[in-house]
C-alpha cells in the first residue's frame, strides 16, 4: 500500500460525494430537472396567462354613461353616436348610453364603469376608477373610440388627412435586430437566474456533506479515511461546486432553449440564441461564482448539526448571495473596476454584458478579468475558511446558529 | 508495522481531553490517562457511560485531538502524523455510519482507494471480504436498504479492508441483537492471532470477561486499574468482574471525597 496524494484523494472524495448526491432525488430535481423544466414552463405560463387576460378583456362587457352638461344635450348625443359608430359588439361589448349621472358612483354599485361628462364647450371629461380593472378597460375603450372619432371629424372638416397639417411627419423605427433585442431581454434576467440557480444547486449538496454527514453518522466514517483532512473537505467542497455548476449549466441550457423558442412566439421582433463563443466567455465567470458559492455555503452549513438546521440556516443566508445579483437588472449600472471587485455584483453585471455583447470589442475586458479574479480569490479564501471551519471540533452548533435557525436549531440540537 | 508480537501497539501518557460546552462550560473527559496495549492481545476498556472510553478511542483513531499528553499508535504519534495512524488502524463503533447511497462494494472500493490499494489487489480483497463476511447476497444493495446486522458486516469489512494490525472498536455490540452480538464476538476472537492488537471498549462485563486478555477499568476520565482478570481479582479481592469494577469505582470515589 502506498500513500495516496492529496489531490487524488480529493478527487476520489469528490467523485464519491457526487455519486452519492446525484442518487438523491431532491438533488437531482433541484440540480438537473428544475432548470430544464422551469423556463419552458415559466414562458408557457406567461404566454397562456397573457392570452387569457387579452381574451378576457376583449370579451368583458362594460357600461359607459354619457352625461350632458347644461345646454350640451346635442353635443352629448353626437358623442354617443360617435362612440357607437362602426362598433362591432362581438369585439367591443360596451354599452354606451345617455344618462343624467344619477345612476351611482363610477365603478360602484349600479354605477357605470366609466362616465363621460360633456360640457357645453371645452374638452370632454372621462371619469374612471383606476382601482377597478373594468373601469380602466371602459376608459381605454372610450379613449380609443373618441380618438378615432376626433380624427375622422377633423379630416371631414379639412377634406384632407390630419397628418397633412403636421410640419414634420415622423415615425419611430427600431434598428435593433431581433437577436439584439432578445439578448437585451434575456440579459436582464439571466445573471440573476444563473446565480440563483447556482445557489440553489449548491444548497442541498452543501447541507448534505456537512450536517447530513453528522445526522447520518457518516462524518466519523469519512474522517477515518487515511488522507489529509484538507483532501476530504476540499473534495467535499469540490463536489458541491460541481453540483452547483451542473445546476447552472442546465439552467443556461433551459433558459436558452425556452427563450429561443418562446420569445419568438411573443413577438417576431425578438429572438434569442447563445453562441458557443458567449458560453465560453460566461464559463469563467460562472465557475468563479460557483466556487465561491459552494465554499461559502459549505462553510456556513458546517456549523450546523442536522439537515433541518442546515436548511434553515442556508435558507436564511442564501438571500445574501442572490440579492446582489439583482444589480444586473438595474438600469444604468456599468461594469467598472470598482464594481467588478464587489462579490456577485461584479460577476452578475459582467454576465449581463457578455449576453448583450455583439463582439469581444463591446466588452470591458479589464473589469471582466477583475470580476473573475476577485471571485476566484474569494472562492479560494472561502474554501480555506470552509476547510478550517469543518476541521473544528464542536459538541453542538454555535449559539449564533441556534439563534438564526430558531425552532429548527432547537430541534436539531444534539 | 510492528516487528514483534508483544510490542506496544498503543501507548498513551498523561492523555487529557477537555471540551468547551456552550451550556456546561469546560468538560474534562480525560484526566491524564496512561494506557498501554500490546500486540498479540485483546484489550478491553471497561467503564460506564461518560467514563471517557469513547473519547480515548477517538483520540487514538485521530477523529479527536487530545488537549494534553501523548498518544502513540503502532509507533506513530496521533498528533504528529494522524494520517499514518489512520493507515495503521481499523476503527469501528456502534455509531459509525455507512454512506446510505453507496452499496457495500462501492463503500469498500472507496476506502480501499483512499488506503492506496492497487486496483487489482483491491478488487481481490473486496471479493475476499464479501466472501468471508457473507456480504454477497446484499452487496449490490444501497447501504440505506440494509438491516443493522448487514450494515455491521459491511462496517467490519470496511474496518479490516487494509488488514490493520491495530483494531479499535468502540462499544461494537451496542444496538445489535443477539445474533449480531454473537457475530461481533466471533469476529473479535478471530483477530486473536498473536500478531494484532484489538482494543475495544464496552460496558458489558460478560463481553470483557469472555474476550479480553487484559482489562482496563476507566471511570471519570481516569484509568483506575489495568491487568488480567486474575490480576484485577487479586488486586481487589473480588471474585466477579462486576464486583471488581465496583470496588475500583468505590476506591476512586473515596479518593475524590478525601
Amino acid at each position: 500500500m502506498s500513500r495516496i496524494g492529496t489531490f487524488r484523494a480529493a478527487l476520489v472524495v469528490a467523485a464519491k460525494e457526487l455519486r452519492s448526491a446525484f442518487r438523491d432525488r431532491q438533488t437531482r430535481t433541484y440540480t438537473l430537472l428544475m432548470p430544464l423544466v422551469m423556463y419552458p414552463a415559466m414562458f408557457w405560463i406567461a404566454l397562456q396567462a397573457s392570452a387569457l387576460v387579452r381574451g378576457l378583456e376583449s370579451a368583458r362587457a362594460v357600461r359607459v354613461e354619457v352625461v350632458a352638461g347644461a345646454g350640451a344635450d346635442a353635443r352629448a348625443h353626437s358623442v354617443v353616436e360617435a362612440l357607437e359608430q362602426g362598433r362591432d359588439p362581438s369585439t367591443d361589448p360596451t354599452e354606451y348610453r345617455l344618462g343624467d349621472g344619477s345612476s351611482g358612483a363610477v365603478a360602484r354599485g349600479d354605477g357605470p364603469d366609466a362616465r363621460v361628462r360633456v360640457p357645453g364647450d371645452g374638452p370632454l371629461e372621462v371619469e374612471y376608477d383606476a382601482s377597478r380593472t373594468g373601469s380602466i378597460l371602459a376608459s381605454e375603450r372610450v379613449a380609443a373610440r373618441l380618438g378615432d372619432a376626433v380624427e375622422t371629424r377633423r379630416e371631414e372638416r379639412l377634406g384632407a388627412p390630419v397628418a397633412a397639417l403636421a410640419p414634420w411627419e415622423f415615425e419611430r423605427r427600431d434598428v435593433a435586430a431581433p437577436e439584439q433585442l432578445g439578448a437585451f431581454v434575456v440579459s436582464v434576467m439571466l445573471p440573476l437566474m444563473l446565480i440563483a440557480m447556482a445557489t440553489m444547486g449548491a444548497f442541498f449538496p452543501a447541507v448534505d456533506v456537512t450536517a447530513g454527514e453528522k445526522e447520518r453518522r457518516t462524518q466519523e466514517t469519512t474522517l477515518l479515511a487515511p488522507v489529509p483532512r484538507a483532501a476530504i473537505f476540499g473534495g467535499q467542497i469540490a463536489s458541491v461546486a460541481v453540483a452547483s455548476a451542473a445546476a447552472t449549466a442546465m439552467n443556461l441550457v433551459g433558459m436558452t432553449i425556452a427563450a429561443n423558442h418562446l420569445l419568438g412566439m411573443l413577438s417576431s421582433d425578438v429572438s434569442f440564441s447563445l453562441p458557443i463563443s458567449k458560453v465560453l466567455m460566461l464559463a469563467p465567470l460562472v465557475f468563479a461564482t460557483v466556487l465561491f458559492l459552494a465554499a461559502a455555503l459549505t462553510a456556513m452549513a458546517s456549523f450546523t448539526d442536522t439537515f433541518k438546521q442546515g436548511q434553515s440556516l442556508l435558507g436564511a443566508v442564501q438571500t445574501l448571495f442572490i440579492l446582489p445579483a439583482m444589480a444586473s437588472t438595474l438600469p444604468g449600472i456599468e461594469l467598472t473596476y470598482g464594481l467588478a471587485a464587489v462579490p456577485i455584483v461584479g460577476t452578475s453585471v459582467a454576465m449581463r454584458d457578455v449576453v448583450r455583447a455583439d463582439s469581444l470589442s463591446d466588452l470591458a475586458l479589464g473589469p471582466m478579468l477583475v470580476s473573475i479574479l476577485s471571485m476566484a480569490l474569494l472562492g479560494a479564501v472561502a474554501t480555506a475558511l470552509a476547510v478550517r471551519a469543518m476541521q473544528r471540533e464542536r459538541t453542538t452548533a454555535p449559539r449564533w446558529v441556534l439563534k438564526l435557525t430558531g425552532r429548527a436549531g432547537k430541534a436539531g440540537k444534539s | 508495522m510492528n516487528d514483534t508480537t508483544h510490542g506496544a501497539a498503543v501507548v498513551t501518557r498523561g492523555l487529557e481531553k477537555s471540551y468547551a460546552h456552550p451550556v456546561e462550560g469546560e468538560v474534562r473527559a480525560l484526566r491524564g490517562l496512561d494506557l498501554e496495549c500490546r500486540f498479540g492481545e485483546i484489550f478491553g476498556l471497561l467503564g460506564p457511560n461518560g467514563a471517557g472510553k469513547s473519547t480515548t478511542l477517538r483520540i487514538l483513531a485521530t477523529t479527536l485531538r487530545p488537549t494534553r499528553g501523548t498518544a502513540v499508535v503502532d509507533g506513530v504519534d496521533v498528533t504528529v502524523d494522524p494520517q499514518e495512524v489512520r493507515r495503521r488502524i481499523g476503527f469501528l463503533s456502534a455509531t459509525t455510519g455507512l454512506y446510505p447511497r453507496l452499496d457495500a462494494r462501492e463503500t469498500l472500493r472507496y476506502f480501499g482507494t483512499l488506503h492506496g490499494l492497487e486496483k487489482r489487489a483491491l478488487e481481490d480483497r473486496i471479493e475476499e471480504l464479501v466472501e468471508s463476511f457473507s456480504i454477497g447476497p446484499f452487496a449490490k444493495q444501497r447501504c440505506e436498504q440494509l438491516s443493522s446486522g448487514q450494515k455491521q458486516r459491511v462496517n467490519i469489512a470496511r474496518a479490516v479492508l487494509h488488514d490493520p494490525d491495530v483494531l479499535i472498536l468502540d462499544e461494537p455490540t451496542t444496538g445489535l441483537d443477539i445474533l449480531g452480538t454473537s457475530e461481533m464476538i466471533d469476529f473479535i476472537q478471530s483477530r486473536r492471532d498473536g500478531r494484532r492488537c484489538v482494543l475495544f471498549s464496552t460496558h458489558v462485563l460478560s463481553e470483557a470477561e469472555r474476550l479480553c486478555d487484559r482489562i482496563g477499568i476507566i471511570y471519570g476520565g481516569d484509568l483506575l486499574g489495568v491487568g488480567t482478570l486474575d490480576e484485577l481479582r487479586a488486586e481487589t479481592g473480588a471474585q466477579w468482574l462486576e464486583d471488581v469494577f465496583r470496588e475500583y469505582v468505590r476506591r476512586a470515589r473515596e479518593k475524590t471525597t478525601a
